[in-house]
């Protein structure tokens, strides 16, 4: 896949202003936008759940109309597709019950319906195709990554100590909860290059905080360790001279890791009293059996990484489908909720809502923390974007017709505001105005000032045309 | 190049008007049949694929009209990527369609391939087959039929430390290190149920792996230098003390106690002790002079200390510490391939057997006193890499001796069942993980059960479930007779078994003396009943520990526990571990059984045959009825197109509806309310009688294949299929390869199937053989 930079994209729009005439001008214009608000700091925080997330859980009361029952009484309700653009004021509606708890940050919110994303795999999890775009992945495996998901292009672009910060439960969508570092195949920093998450909030914590907490003297600590890590980074490298071509992509890999180690070094010096005043208090939580503590326990991870500075890309895995919520008094994993099994009393669409008004009570908390902190002429919520999503797409086992995110923050200032919150609904799939995922994240590309028009692969049954550029109607 | 992609126009323009259009449109614009025309491959897919993928609405939404064969172009390349795959896992054409001739979908699958490659891509295809979960698309009539010749190899590869390995080596360090400070687990596999977990190929280490590890190491050169501190409890005297804990060797005091500067020698002491203990070899000239420098740049900015702990720490991360090294540095054959050398071979025989190193492992005959004395260290034997370096392990009958002789040295009965319960101290771990991973077993503990069903903690008793399960696999194969098929069969169980009568009366005595234990009034009740009628008590502490065996059909308050295992269970209840309780609840729902998954797991392991994955398109839901039985709730997957692939699963699962979903047998099935372990809940249930039967089809063989009655006729079925050995075969191949088979592994293959059946059902004979073969000793790049 070819991915044109900025400039080749207006050269070749320059070229056919025919094919695209209302791109041109939006593009031209973030052009002139991107210097005057580059030096604004950037974050994001992914929130990533499993089994979907239900497109008619997320609608005013107004759209109603749109729901259909879903095919029994077990199953999630159905949002039908719309045949035109709808973006409407939240402020005289009383938001959807599971997004009650961002009430206090309604004006940041943004609802974002209609997207498609069928170059991807979908069924219980599209793997790294739900941040990357592309088909990958088989039931029990995620496959390959095929290239960067958005995370890691973000975390690439914005430099930081610990550019990726992955935070998790468990380990593959349909495997078990570990506690150690996993692989949930849902994040990439390149081509094959899958990126971590930690499993429990304690590891997170020593790897984000404990290097800043150690008392001890630090000058000829630090002086030593980077000899280590010189050290190790020529080893490694006379080791791949001795062995030649034989599995070198490992040794690359464990070459890098020296290297991005020593380089964290150098940025952590000096810092370490900032990071100490951010660490979040360790609680019981942190080793806690119940799930809920210990995602409550990452949350705050989370927040204190992006408001100390540590990093400005956190994705915190909200859950897996292994994962049985008994902190919500939910006694059935999530898998066969999504089956529409009944629970305690509950009926699956009773206990999956409460799952997703946890999650969002947790992206509530972190966006009232973010939001408390100044920076610039606003907070730090006003140059920071979470968005809430499923790998699974729509529904458990996703078609990834409808890909429903929700949007919590601003993007340095270039998320359209609306006062009271935004519904923000696409055209259905294969309707005029129609657009995809890519289109999503081509839209953050751009607001960090690496623009892209085209993002993974294009959804072969698509127009390429509609596919391009960024959403404009999700820009100021 | 050609940028359209051509068919044979006069044969199927009439057929396929659409991809006829782009032909008429391409001739009218000029254009000329290129000189290379594929000609086969046009025709291939407008026979094959063109009348579902195409027009307006394509199946799949997968369309092929405009499918260009200039594999230079994204759109093209992909569409031809999605081709292959469909080819190669023979998911396409569907089994309801004309198929292909196998040779013509090979010619098709190698012109992929070839354009694929000549476009600088490569075939997605390859990184699924490299996966576990794919390993049964492997051809399996030519994996055993003869006709693949070989030569087999491996290709040159990095592997990754496994997680037993990395504990085993912590322990080396100090066996009490994980007691007293935090060490964490660097290198964690994420096991998928019942699929082999550690591949070669699946594993790496990077930043955050490094993250990890860099923590232990400095953990572990703290406390061979200046100690470490940890916060002990004195519980008796309600108070905290801070204690320094060490274990110095001597050669690195040595350096500590130096005012100035240490000597060449001192430190090259140091280096030489720890590499020896990080990779059981001497250092090279090399490593000396390079460890030496990093440690006087450090001290002069550091101090000694500083700088031998960061010695030491660059020794532990070495990439070698990290990865195993199987390059293949012995010398080339004939075919091009590289034997191990005798080093690389060392270490693979360890690790694929045990997860020491091949210093720890001795080999050779064995003296009389450490026969008699499993504690005493034999110092006449010689180790593992001592015999390799004195080229013992040259030929492949030398080799296989050398595995016999390890595995029968970690036989069960040198080993402590209570040591084994509580920290897992057992000799054959890694034959041990292979059943594991193979079953799927151990998993139990992993679904969870409402605490309301039963009333007590859940995870502990499940997991005495997993240990009793550990027991029987490891006593069968101690037995090394008709392994497989004992498995599959037996209802000899081992149950709450401490490992022998003297622990059994060591443990009842405690019980019986213990008058400060909290439930020692109530065990005591319980001993004396028991005895006095002339029973056995369970040898468990507690109370409601003991309810446990309640999984078992035994009575937890009268069972005469057997002092004498593994026993008979109870008639007609149990047949091998597919009946085992352990593996029953792992491969059940949180309230329910699950006949679909038990299916699958026999069609994948058993019967190494391929299931298609579920649709994307299906919600699969089991609809809830409180009239109806599980059986008749799954009625729903008859529909037609739901059939085709449950009629594979199905009726291999539903005879275990002879067991609810704790892995009790009953006679009825509960319906319409929550069933729990307590009986006096449901006095008033609704029950249904329970329908076992079920069918062995599609099995490619004849002999097994018909309906059965009951799960005891199934298994012993499945117990005397050539088919099932194989499949079994090739589950062995995975876990001691760490990798999916080829067809190019098919001597290896056979070599290891032969060895097992001649040898009686010899599990350790087919491990000598799959470990003495030249897909374990020869490397070769692809």
């Amino acid at each position: 896949m070819f991915c044109f930079t900025r400039r080749q994209v207006l050269r070749k729009l320059a070229q056919s202003v025919g094919t695209a005439p209302l791109l041109v001008p939006f593009v031209q214009r973030l052009r002139a936008e991107t210097d005057s608000r580059a030096a604004r700091p950037q974050r994001f925080l992914f929130v990533i759940k499993s089994s979907g997330l239900t497109p008619a859980e997320l609608i005013p009361l107004e759209l109603s109309e749109m729901v259909s029952p879903g095919e029994s009484e077990s199953w999630p309700s159905e949002l039908a597709p719309s045949d035109k653009l709808l973006d409407m004021s939240l402020s005289k509606s009383a938001l959807p019950k599971s997004l009650e708890a961002l009430d206090s940050v309604r004006d940041h919110l943004t609802v974002l319906q209609g997207l498609s994303g069928k170059m991807c795999r979908g069924g219980h999890s599209a793997w790294y195709g739900a941040l990357g775009c592309f088909h990958t992945g088989s039931e029990g495996s995620p496959g390959r990554a095929a290239s960067a998901t958005i995370d890691g292009l973000l975390a690439k672009a914005l430099p930081a100590i610990f550019p990726h910060v992955g935070l998790t439960l468990g380990g593959k969508v349909l495997s078990g909860v570990k506690d150690s570092v996993v692989y949930p195949g849902i994040s990439a920093i390149d081509v094959d290059r899958p990126l971590p998450y930690q499993a429990t909030p304690q590891m997170a914590y020593k790897t984000l905080f404990g290097i800043a907490a150690q008392d001890n003297d630090a000058t000829a600590d630090q002086l030593v360790r980077s000899m280590l890590l010189d050290h190790m980074v020529e080893d490694v490298r006379r080791l791949q001279n001795r062995l030649g071509s034989a599995d070198r992509e490992k040794l690359d890999n464990y070459l890098e890791a020296f290297e991005g180690l020593r380089d964290r070094r150098r940025r952590l010096g000096g810092l370490e009293a900032e990071i100490r005043k951010h660490a979040p208090v360790v609680t019981d939580k942190y080793l806690s059996a119940v799930e809920t503590d210990r995602v409550e326990a990452h949350f705050d991870i989370a927040a204190a990484a992006l408001i100390g500075g540590l990093s400005n890309v956190v994705a915190v895995r909200a859950d897996t489908l292994n994962v049985t919520y008994r902190g919500l008094g939910i006694s059935k994993h999530v898998h066969g909720l999504g089956h529409a099994e009944s629970v305690d009393g509950m009926t699956a669409i009773e206990a999956r809502n409460r799952i997703r008004t946890f999650q969002i009570e947790q992206i509530a908390r972190v966006a009232k923390k973010l939001k408390a902190v100044p920076e610039g002429d606003g907070t730090m919520l006003d140059n920071t974007l979470i968005i809430y999503l499923s790998d699974a797409a729509e529904k458990h086992h996703g078609l990834c017709e409808q890909w429903p995110m929700v949007l919590v923050g601003g993007m340095g200032g270039r998320l359209k505001a609306t006062a009271g919150g935004r519904y923000l609904h696409f055209p259905g799939y294969g309707a005029a105005g129609h657009k995809t995922i890519a289109n999503f994240y081509c839209t953050l590309l751009h607001t960090i000032g690496k623009p892209q028009d085209e993002f993974g692969r294009f959804d072969l049954n698509l127009d390429a045309a509609l596919q391009r550029g960024p959403l404009s109607e999700l820009l100021d | 190049m050609y940028s359209i992609f051509w068919v044979n126009l006069h044969r199927h323009l009439s057929c396929f008007g659409l991809f006829g259009c782009i032909i008429c449109s391409q001739l009218a614009a000029g254009q000329q049949e290129p000189p290379n025309f594929p000609k086969m491959i046009g025709a291939f897919v407008s026979d094959h694929c063109l009348a579902c993928h195409n027009g307006d609405k394509p199946e799949a939404a997968v369309s092929f009209d405009s499918l260009g064969s200039d594999f230079s172009i994204d759109t093209d390349a992909m569409r031809w990527q999605s081709i292959l795959t469909q080819l190669t896992l023979g998911a396409m054409p569907p089994e309801d369609e004309t198929q292909p001739m196998s040779d013509q979908t090979q010619h098709v699958i190698k012109w992929i391939r070839s354009e694929l490659t000549a476009a600088g891509r490569v075939p997605t295809v390859d990184h699924k087959l490299r996966s576990p979960q794919f390993g049964n698309y492997t051809d399996h009539g030519r994996l055993f039929d003869g006709s693949e010749r070989g030569p087999a190899y491996s290709t040159p590869r990095l592997w990754r430390l496994n997680p037993a390995v990395y504990d085993r080596f912590i322990d080396g360090v100090a066996k009490n290190l994980r007691r007293i400070t935090a060490i964490h687990q660097p290198y964690p596999i994420d096991e998928s149920k019942g699929v082999i977990g550690d591949y070669a190929a699946e594993h790496f280490a990077d930043a955050a792996t490094l993250e990890l590890l860099m923590m232990n190491c400095q953990t572990i050169a703290q406390f061979q230098t200046t100690g470490v501190v940890w916060r002990e409890n004195n519980w008796r005297e309600n108070k905290e003390a801070l204690r320094r804990e060490k274990r110095t060797p001597r050669v690195f005091e040595e350096i500590l106690k130096v005012e100035g500067k240490p000597t060449d020698e001192q430190i090259d002491s140091a280096i030489d002790y720890e590499i020896q203990l990080a990779l059981q070899r001497s250092g090279t000239k090399e490593e000396r002079t390079r460890l030496a420098s990093l440690f006087k740049t450090a001290a002069k900015r550091g101090g000694n200390t500083r700088a031998l702990q960061i010695m030491l720490m660059a020794i532990l991360m070495k990439p070698e510490a990290v990865y195993r090294m199987e390059i293949g540095l012995g010398p080339k054959d004939e075919y091009g391939r590289h034997r191990l050398s005798e080093y690389e071979l060392a270490f693979a025989i360890a690790r694929a057997l045990t997860n020491k190193g091949p210093r720890d492992i001795p080999v050779g005959p064995r003296s009389k006193e450490s026969w008699d004395d499993e504690s005493s260290d034999d110092k006449s034997r010689q180790n593992l890499m001592q015999l390799a370096l004195a080229g013992g392990l040259e030929t492949p009958e030398q080799i296989r001796k050398v595995v016999i002789g390890i595995l029968d040295d970690n036989n069960l009965a040198t080993a402590d069942y209570t040591m084994f319960a509580e920290d897992h101290r057992i000799g054959n771990t890694r034959v041990l993980q292979f059943f594991r991973e193979f079953f799927g077993y151990h998993h139990a503990p992993k679904v969870f059960k409402d605490q309301k069903r039963i009333g007590f903690g859940d995870r502990f008793d499940v997991e005495r479930l997993v240990q009793d399960a550990d027991q029987l696999v490891l006593h069968l194969f101690d037995q090394d007779k008709d392994v497989l098929a004992q498995l599959l069969t037996t209802d000899r169980y081992f149950v709450a078994y401490p490992g022998s009568l003297e622990k059994i009366e060591k443990d009842l005595h405690y019980i019986k003396t213990n008058v400060n234990d909290q439930n020692f009034q109530a065990n005591t009740k319980y001993v004396q009943r028991l005895e006095s009628s002339g029973r056995h008590p369970i040898p468990i502490e507690g109370p409601s520990t003991r309810e446990y065996v309640a999984f078992y059909n035994l009575d937890p308050q009268n069972w005469d526990y057997q002092v004498e295992q593994p026993f008979q269970m109870p008639k007609g209840q149990r047949s091998g571990m597919l009946t085992h309780p352990a593996w029953l609840i792992a491969w059940s729902g949180n309230f329910d059984n699950d006949p679909i998954r038990r299916g699958k797991w026999i069609r994948e392991h058993l019967l190494a045959d391929v299931l298609p994955e579920v649709p994307l398109t299906v919600d699969a839901v089991v609809p809830e009825d409180p009239e109806k039985t599980l059986r008749e709730r799954l009625d729903v997957t008859r529909q037609a197109n739901c059939w085709q692939c449950h009629q594979k699963m199905n009726p291999l699962g539903l005879p275990f509806e002879q067991y609810d979903d704790f892995g009790r047998h009953r006679q009825h099935e509960i319906i319409g309310e929550l069933l729990t372990i307590f009986p006096e809940r449901h006095t008033q249930a609704t029950r249904r009688p329970i329908d076992t039967r079920g069918a062995i089809g599609h099995a490619d063989e004849q002999a097994i294949e018909g309906p059965v009655e009951d799960v005891r006729e199934l298994v012993h079925k499945l117990a005397r299929s050539t088919r099932v050995r194989q499949s079994f075969v090739r589950h062995a191949f995975r876990f001691w390869m760490g990798r999916n088979e080829t067809l190019a592994d098919s001597p290896t293959l056979m070599a290891a199937d032969k060895a097992y059946f001649e040898g009686g059902g010899s599990m350790k004979a087919m491990i000598a053989s799959l470990l003495s073969s030249d897909s374990f000793l020869y490397r070769k790049p692809r």
